[in-house]
């Protein structure tokens, strides 16, 4: 039992500040709790250093990406003022890199979203309703996941021959929700049997009000921490697709800064900046992701069994 | 409120699972009332059954009926053939019970009305829409003509189908659903045929070749519309027939209407309340969901004055804390006070106190009482701890694996119980004094598995006052015959096995079956003391080389009140007017 | 399937127009879509599935022909990955807090979040002819960075030289799958045994006086095992997805070559079998791990 400060409360409570009151005291904790936490910390840092990144682009970018640079020539080797050379139009890598941030960020945390929410929807209408209604979703899902995620995004992708930005996170996201509903619909399955849930029909309240009120608060925690673990995902299917000339065609991309220099034989030229510079840039972004979401996955759900 | 409650639960395959088989109780306003028993025994499904939290198989939940008409419906009980006496008991049963659903057969005459209805529902539904199709535009040139058709044929079906003679029952809607999804499948041959017709076209009308020829878009058109005619269909009949319930007073009470009167407490008071949400919000919550107070003043007002009752004072100190952030007996009185909040007049308590420290039951079983003191409530206590029922109770119902075996008074029950099982929890119940020595009874065995029930009276096995009529199986008897050889006895039998009609068979060693069967009954008449499932056996002769026992009948005791108010189950216990049978060695 | 197929065999020029029309009429394109989609059906169950546009050699022949290598590849890859996945990944859970534990993990997460083309590039730079690695260790391996034993050019021969070929010629395509694969299953390998190690069964047992490799053998494992499969199972797909990576990097043909091939080139035929092949192969890997689940674990019975 913590210490709780004695809320003056004046007469009325309007239901929208007792809700505010909750979830404020909640982020607190949680935030107290991620601050102690060092591969949270460690994770958040590698976030927060891309997303800099990403946000200052062109205020930190020497060059614009996708113009050639004035004083040297295609494909210099790395120096100077151009750390990691030129490629083959002349455009400078580093800048590059830096404005590769964006799309991958973006990209990864949209499209994470859209299949979050789609899987989420999904798993707990599947979950809570049950029935025939479960079974018909939960098949067709076995047949989106069954499908490799890489030849449906290839295909979709394929199909709309000019994939924009919002394309791109569409493709990521709707193909990406299976995995979401399928651990939605597990932890709502186990969370309908609860007593609090019983308690709720006792009282009589509609079935929305026990899934909005009770199953989905509780379900939330698990439901952040894997989506941050899609967004690591989307980033690396957002790469692949990239690598594979199948991305956003205006922007650079990660993805497409590595093929270029795979196309160029980057590393016989003695440009291996080039190459690799990116992949670990992908690397450690997913990294962070990864750790950020564990870390939290852990403080959410905390597991009553310590060794 | 009474009942005669009937729960199973399904198990696998054809088990059926007795949770509660055939319970009675009356509960009067303001009293409190304990069912005790062990773990598995009923209770908590019976508590559960009454909120309608669990569906009861069978039986009657009936709701603040006045004693008149109480006694019309026990009457009516007892004559369940009589179709005068059913009609009271359903209109009985509809201003009343909770559970009602309509229980009187269909007539050859409302068969016919409604079969009468339904053909016309039909024949309107399919001649109506094809008529209005055919006249206005080729049947099937269009998808959506298509869909039209098929929803106004479910509507029409649905609607006219269940307008009045037909009669009210669950049943009319699926029939109805499926005859709609019949006239859809024939309609459009109504619909192309009434258009040629109309068109002038007089070649013979060839069905194959209408059918064969490709429709892809014609299909999918068909098939949603197969699927929005069914539903037109059901969901006006399910509008109508709800309306016509409703003014026909056929409605019984809903459940809705009720939740507030009645409430539950839980057992676990962590388990039970959501961790996600603050005491305010727990407490708040079955104020809004019933709509009942939508102004915030007026709910803060309310959810405070529930917490003061229940003995957390200050209310503002713990309006905003998280139910782990409470102590168990805060919590428990946080879900009294979740269901004080809409000020119920009947609570059922499910072992409230059994999960707290044995110091902090007092607080809360105080607390309870004072509320009823205070507020009025009545209280259904569920509980396995029999001093708990002695020390608040004014009448106890004692259960056994799914039936009442005693019901009284607490001073009937704990003053003079009658049956074993009562009296041997009550020998049980530690006494503070050192010098009241009293001579437990310790029960043998194990509380079997409710999905295993002894035959006859269920507590035969373990009673230690058991007789022949108590229920003695074949298999019982046997089993105390082997282990009677196992111990040295019966030596000249090799065998002990059951035969086909259900008796014990012991078959033959070495030697004649005179000397067995004496030594059996020397074993009977010395041994049937100790020795209880002995006493179930009535006879012993020797036939074609063995030597066949046979067994006492048995029945299953019934309730019985033996004065107004005490009502046992036990053999042993006879009704004031009969005579005891002799019994025989 | 998008665009329109006719046009990548033939141009379109006015003079081919007649050959156009009997192509067409050939391949079906001019029938209504769902009689084409009933054809289709047809055809694939009784393996008529076409010829490629490309190739001009029967689909089916090209598939299987690719499937095999695929096959190969990612059959081998699993193998050494669940071999060192289970490995690593229990050795952490018994280390658990020390040394071995953190790097392994580290390095875990780490290559989790490597993709995998992109892993493959390095090693591909790494073991080649002329790597930098080569100037600065001596006897630095040089592997076969693409290809493989390409037998159509040669006849096949199941003897040691061809063999040994086309084993080296696999070992780094397959080292890299692992790689990018191994991680993911030692991970939830060691979160997995972690859970089943904290249960108060696996205590009681210590206590009993088991040495700790015997509750490891008879507990801990059959327990820890079980969920593990089922999520092999349900990466089958991603397996997939890297397998195509890898193979387009190597330069190595298998269905993944075919399909970034067939994809660039419109291969109509090719396509829609590769996908259902595709499907097909999950399908049944999923299947197969029901089955082994049901094995490994007395306690799900079929419903």
């Amino acid at each position: 039992m913590g210490t709780v400060d004695v809320v003056k409360v004046p007469g009325a409570i309007s239901p929208f500040r007792a809700r505010a009151t909750v979830v404020s005291r909640r982020m607190q904790d949680i935030g107290l709790q991620v601050f102690h936490n060092k591969t949270a910390m460690a994770g958040l840092i590698i976030l927060l250093f891309f997303t800099f990144l990403a946000v200052a682009a062109p205020l930190i970018a020497p060059y614009s990406p996708l113009t050639a640079v004035p004083d040297v020539g295609p494909l210099t080797l790395p120096g100077g003022v151009h750390p990691f050379g030129t490629n083959q139009f002349g455009y400078d890598i580093y800048s590059q890199v830096i404005w590769g941030t964006q799309i991958s960020l973006l990209v990864g945390v949209l499209a994470a979203g859209v299949a979050s929410v789609i899987g989420t929807a999904v798993g707990l209408i599947s979950g809570f309703v049950g029935g025939w209604i479960d079974e018909v979703i939960m098949r067709f899902n076995d047949v989106v996941l069954s499908i490799p995620w890489l030849v449906l995004m290839i295909v979709v992708a394929a199909r709309l021959n000019y994939l924009d930005l919002a394309g791109i996170i569409l493709v990521i996201g709707l193909t990406g929700w299976s995995v979401t509903a399928r651990v939605v619909r597990s932890q709502v399955l186990s969370l309908k049997e609860r007593m609090f849930v019983e308690r709720g029909r006792m009282i009589g309240s509609s079935n929305a009000h026990i899934l909005l009120r009770h199953i989905f608060p509780n379900a939330f925690p698990l439901i952040f921490a894997n989506t941050i673990l899609t967004v690591a995902i989307s980033i690396l299917s957002e790469s692949v697709l990239a690598f594979l000339n199948l991305s956003v065609k205006s922007n650079v991309s990660w993805g497409r800064i590595i093929a270029e220099a795979y196309q160029h034989d980057a590393l016989t030229i003695g440009m291996a900046a080039w190459i690799i510079v990116p992949g670990l840039c992908i690397v450690f972004l997913v990294f962070g992701f990864y750790l950020f979401g564990y870390a939290l996955d852990e403080i959410l759900n905390p597991r009553l069994r310590r060794r | 409120m009474r009942k005669g409650l009937l729960r199973e639960l399904a198990g696998g395959k054809p088990l059926w699972v007795r949770a509660v088989d055939g319970v009675d109780l009356d509960i009067r306003r303001g009293e409190v009332f304990c069912l005790v028993g062990e773990s598995g025994c009923g209770k908590t499904s019976t508590g559960k059954a009454i909120l309608k939290l669990v569906e009861a198989t069978d039986g009657d939940i009936l709701l603040e009926m006045p004693e008149g008409e109480a006694r019309a419906y026990e009457d009516v009980r007892q004559r369940p053939d009589d179709p005068e006496a059913r009609k009271t008991l359903d209109g009985l049963r509809r201003k009343y019970s909770v559970t009602w659903k309509e229980s009187l057969p269909w007539t050859v005459e409302q068969a016919l009305k409604s079969a009468g209805a339904f053909l016309a529902a039909v024949f309107l539904a399919i001649v109506a829409p094809s008529l209005l199709l055919a006249a206005v535009v080729e049947p099937f040139g269009d998808p959506w003509s298509t869909i039209g058709l098929c929803v106004s044929i479910g509507l029409i079906l649905g609607l006219i189908g269940s307008l009045p003679p037909t009669r009210l029952s669950r049943r009319t809607r699926v029939i109805l659903t499926l005859l709609a999804l019949g006239s859809i499948i024939v309609a459009p041959i109504s619909a192309l045929s009434l258009h040629r017709a109309l068109v002038g076209d007089v070649s013979r009308f060839d069905v194959g070749a209408a059918l064969a020829t490709p429709w892809t878009q014609e299909l999918a058109a068909m098939l949603v519309g197969f699927a929005f005619g069914a539903i037109a269909a059901g969901g006006s009949s399910s509008l109508l027939l709800d309306w016509r319930s409703r003014s026909e007073g056929m409605a019984g009470i809903h459940m809705r209407s009720i939740r507030r009167r009645l409430q539950l407490i839980f057992q676990d008071p962590y388990e039970s309340l959501n961790p996600k949400q603050s005491v305010y919000e727990i407490v708040s919550e079955p104020l809004a969901v019933n709509r009942i107070s939508t102004n915030p003043g007026e709910t803060s007002a309310l959810v405070r004055e529930a917490l003061t009752d229940v003995g957390l004072r200050p209310p503002e100190e713990f309006l905003f804390r998280f139910p782990h952030e409470l102590s168990g007996g805060q919590r428990q009185r946080v879900s009294i006070a979740a269901a004080l909040v809409l000020q119920p007049d009947f609570i059922v308590a499910d072992e409230p106190v059994s999960m707290l420290d044995v110091s902090i039951r007092t607080e809360i079983l105080q607390v309870m009482m004072e509320l009823r003191t205070r507020r009025g409530i009545t209280y259904l206590f569920i509980t396995h701890d029999l001093s708990l029922a002695w020390v608040l109770a004014d009448r106890i119902a004692v259960m056994y694996l799914g039936k009442i075996v005693e019901m009284g008074t607490t001073e009937q029950v704990i003053g003079h119980p009658m049956h074993p099982y009562t009296k041997a929890l009550i020998s049980v119940v530690p006494s503070p004094d050192p010098r009241h020595k009293v001579e437990r009874i310790i029960l043998k065995g194990e509380r079997p598995d409710p999905s295993d029930i002894p035959p006859g009276c269920r507590f035969h096995p373990r009673c230690p006052f058991a007789f022949e009529r108590c229920g003695w199986t074949a298999e019982e008897v046997a089993d105390q015959l082997r282990s009677l050889k196992a111990g040295g006895m019966l030596a000249t039998a090799s065998g002990v096995d059951l035969s086909d009609a259900g008796n014990v068979r012991l078959s033959m060693g070495g030697g004649g079956p005179d000397a067995l069967v004496r030594e059996l009954n020397a074993l009977v008449s010395e041994r049937r003391e100790t020795l209880l499932p002995l006493k179930g056996i009535a006879a012993v002769h020797a036939t074609n080389g063995f030597v066949e026992l046979s067994l006492h009948a048995s029945s299953e005791p019934p309730l019985l009140e033996i004065e107004p108010g005490n009502s046992v189950a036990c053999h042993l216990v006879s009704p004031p007017a009969t005579v005891s049978e002799s019994l025989t060695a | 399937m998008p665009g329109d197929p006719s046009l990548s065999i033939i141009p379109r020029d006015p003079k081919f127009r007649g050959l156009r029309d009997y192509m067409i009429s050939f391949f079906g394109l001019d029938r209504p879509q769902w009689e084409q989609f009933v054809i289709y059906l047809q055809r694939l169950f009784t393996l008529d599935w076409g010829v490629s546009y490309q190739d001009h050699r029967p689909v089916a022949d090209i598939l299987f022909h690719d499937l095999g290598w695929t096959l190969l590849l990612v059959g081998t890859s699993t193998i050494i990955t669940i071999l060192i996945g289970i490995a690593v990944g229990a050795y952490s859970a018994v280390r658990r807090g020390k040394a071995f534990d953190f790097v392994s993990t580290g390095i875990g997460i780490f290559l989790y979040g490597m993709p995998i083309f992109w892993l493959g590039l390095v090693l591909q730079s790494a073991f080649r002819k002329n790597s930098v690695f080569q100037t600065w260790i001596p006897g630095w391996p040089a592997l076969p960075t693409s290809g493989y034993y390409d037998d159509r050019l040669i006849p096949w021969n199941w003897d040691i030289v061809h063999l040994a070929d086309a084993g080296l010629h696999l070992l780094l395509p397959a080292l890299t799958l692992s790689l990018g694969t191994l991680a993911g299953i030692s991970l939830v390998m060691r979160n997995s045994l972690i859970d089943v190690m904290t249960e108060d069964f696996v205590t009681t047992a210590r206590a009993k006086g088991l040495s700790p490799r015997q509750v490891l053998r008879r507990h801990i494992l059959p327990n820890g095992l079980p969920p593990m499969v089922s999520l092999i199972a349900l990466d089958i797909a991603f397996i997939l997805g890297g397998a195509y990576q890898v193979e387009v990097i190597f330069r190595y043909q298998g269905i993944g070559f075919r399909t970034i091939e067939a994809i660039g080139s419109l291969d109509y035929p090719l396509l829609q079998f590769i996908i259902v092949i595709g499907g097909v192969a999950v399908v049944l890997a999923n299947l197969l791990s029901d089955f082994l689940l049901l094995w490994l674990d007395p306690r799900i019975k079929i419903s």
